[in-house]
């Protein structure tokens, strides 16, 4: 091979490592169910590499409670554990037609049959999980940087697409 | 630009960059699309892309950059944390590091050595070496402080946790890989010059990073031989460890010097004067600082620094000379 064959070789490499990462995240969102989770921002701040200033969430169901999903004295912190999902009788601020979704129960391996989320455990309280899915940031993009909207403190309605797997992918944020 | 020779420094200069908007390209494709991906695995695909570039246009800067992602992956899988991510470094772990970038940094050392064989790829070579060779010293002047070692001591940093198993396996395959790739080469060549000396300074690193990672200063302090106090007021097994550190640098500093000198090559003898400089200040600032009042302290040191730099300068002045001849 000539060094022009092996530079445009180079050049497919790369094209594939971009492409890739985009497609493996459009699978989830095109073929993830979309839910609507409950939040609060925790305020923005820039990250290294980034192209703007990023948007950190606590969701509702960060938080898991033992009373509500079962015993939890068996997780560890690092532990990737699958948290189900049901949409709850609570409704959206204003819309009936739409609920948030909530934790209802957790389990270490993937639930069969049910809708579920993956996450990590950060820590352990004497009856709580804390749970990160990786969707704790947001990069809101250069038309929605309204620091007023996104602020520390600010409820936020934000709607997840979480594919088969359990891996989720914000889709709107508002 | 680089392949016909017109201006080989730019274009050098521009395959770095095009290796670093890469990078920057994944991480903002990743920020932009919202992807759930940890920082280490962006870093691990930045890697993929940017390797066959350093081979493809044997670039030395780039080689550095793939030398620099490999080691900060490697560090990040095993020691289970990521590098301007947000998941904190497993306690029990901590310890390691050090010990672990000397073993990394002398793997990397053995790589860059191999490229010798391959025509045309001796910058690249040289570059893995050079990389190699700056982590395990940067690593090894770490540990040769009283100080360092009595902090892991009193911190009691692994106190009731065990190494990962990963960290466990990680650390072994890098120490047998750098083992057995240096004994690979001294049974191909081994009348070169310095050869002994080098593999088995080499072997020596290797086996001093194995023995802190399996006996560090807190653990070695239980075992009841180890727990007598001398006169100097440190617990034997750290003076035991600051004195093997100590000597290993020192031996380190001098390959480099023997090398250099041997090779004619100015910038390893320009290396050795920076690292003798710092062991020099640093030993002096250690042992000296708590016994002298402190205006004698800066008092003595800035004379022996001057005499030092006059003797310095006029020793790399002759052999630069020698060597142009």
């Amino acid at each position: 091979m000539t060094i022009r064959n092996h530079f445009f070789a180079l050049i497919v490499l790369w094209v594939a490592i971009v492409g890739g990462l985009i497609l493996f995240k459009q699978y989830s969102v095109r073929t993830g169910r979309e839910v609507l989770l409950r939040a609060m921002s925790r305020g923005t701040h820039s990250i290294p590499l980034g192209v703007g200033p990023q948007v950190s969430l606590r969701y509702d169901i960060n938080t898991i409670e033992e009373g509500k999903t079962g015993s939890l004295s068996s997780y560890r912190v690092g532990d990737r554990v699958h948290i189900g999902l049901i949409e709850a009788s609570r409704p959206k601020r204003g819309r009936r037609e739409e609920s948030y979704a909530v934790a209802a129960s957790v389990h270490r391996d993937p639930p069969r049959g049910g809708f579920f989320i993956k996450g990590t455990v950060k820590a352990v309280g004497d009856d709580t999980l804390y749970v990160k899915y990786g969707i704790e940031e947001y990069y809101p993009g250069p038309d929605q940087a309204d620091q007023q909207q996104l602020g520390y403190g600010k409820e936020l309605d934000v709607r997840v697409a979480v594919d088969a797997f359990g891996d989720a992918t914000i889709t709107s944020i508002g | 630009m680089t392949r016909d020779k017109r201006f080989p420094t730019v274009g050098a200069a521009l395959i770095f960059l095009g290796a670093l908007l890469f990078g920057a390209t994944v991480f903002l494709t990743s920020q932009m699309y919202q992807m759930n991906i940890e920082v280490r695995t962006l870093r691990f695909l930045w890697l993929v892309g940017v390797l066959p570039s350093a081979y493809l246009f044997r670039s030395a800067l780039v080689t550095g950059l793939s030398a620099l992602l490999a080691c900060s992956w490697m560090a990040e899988r095993l020691f289970g944390f990521s590098f301007m991510g947000n998941t904190p470094l497993i306690e029990g772990n901590i310890y390691a590091m050090p010990a672990f970038f000397i073993v990394a940094g002398f793997l990397l050392f053995e790589v860059g050595a191999l490229h010798y064989d391959w025509p045309g790829y001796e910058n690249v070579g040289r570059m893995y070496r050079y990389v190699g060779m700056k982590l395990a010293l940067i690593c090894l002047f770490m540990l040769t402080f009283r100080w360092t070692l009595a902090v892991y001591a009193q911190k009691n940093v692994i106190d009731g946790a065990v190494a990962t198993k990963q960290l466990v396996v990680g650390f072994a395959l890098a120490s047998a890989l750098s083992l057995g790739l240096s004994a690979f080469r001294y049974l191909k060549r081994p009348h070169r010059e310095h050869t002994a000396f080098e593999h088995g300074l080499g072997v020596l690193l290797v086996l001093a990073a194995i023995a802190f990672f399996v006996w560090p200063p807190q653990i070695a302090v239980s075992y009841p031989a180890f727990r007598a106090s001398i006169s100097y007021g440190i617990p034997l097994v750290q003076l035991v460890y600051t004195v093997l550190f100590n000597a290993l640098l020192g031996a380190l500093i001098m390959l480099l010097f023997l090398v250099g000198y041997y090779r004619e090559d100015i910038i390893l003898v320009n290396g050795a004067v920076v690292w003798s400089c710092f062991l020099i200040i640093a030993r002096y600032y250690d042992w000296f600082w708590d016994q002298l009042s402190h205006s004698i302290f800066f008092l003595v040191g800035g004379i022996l620094l001057l005499v030092l730099g006059i003797v310095v300068e006029k020793k790399r002045r002759e052999l630069k000379a020698r060597f142009t001849l």
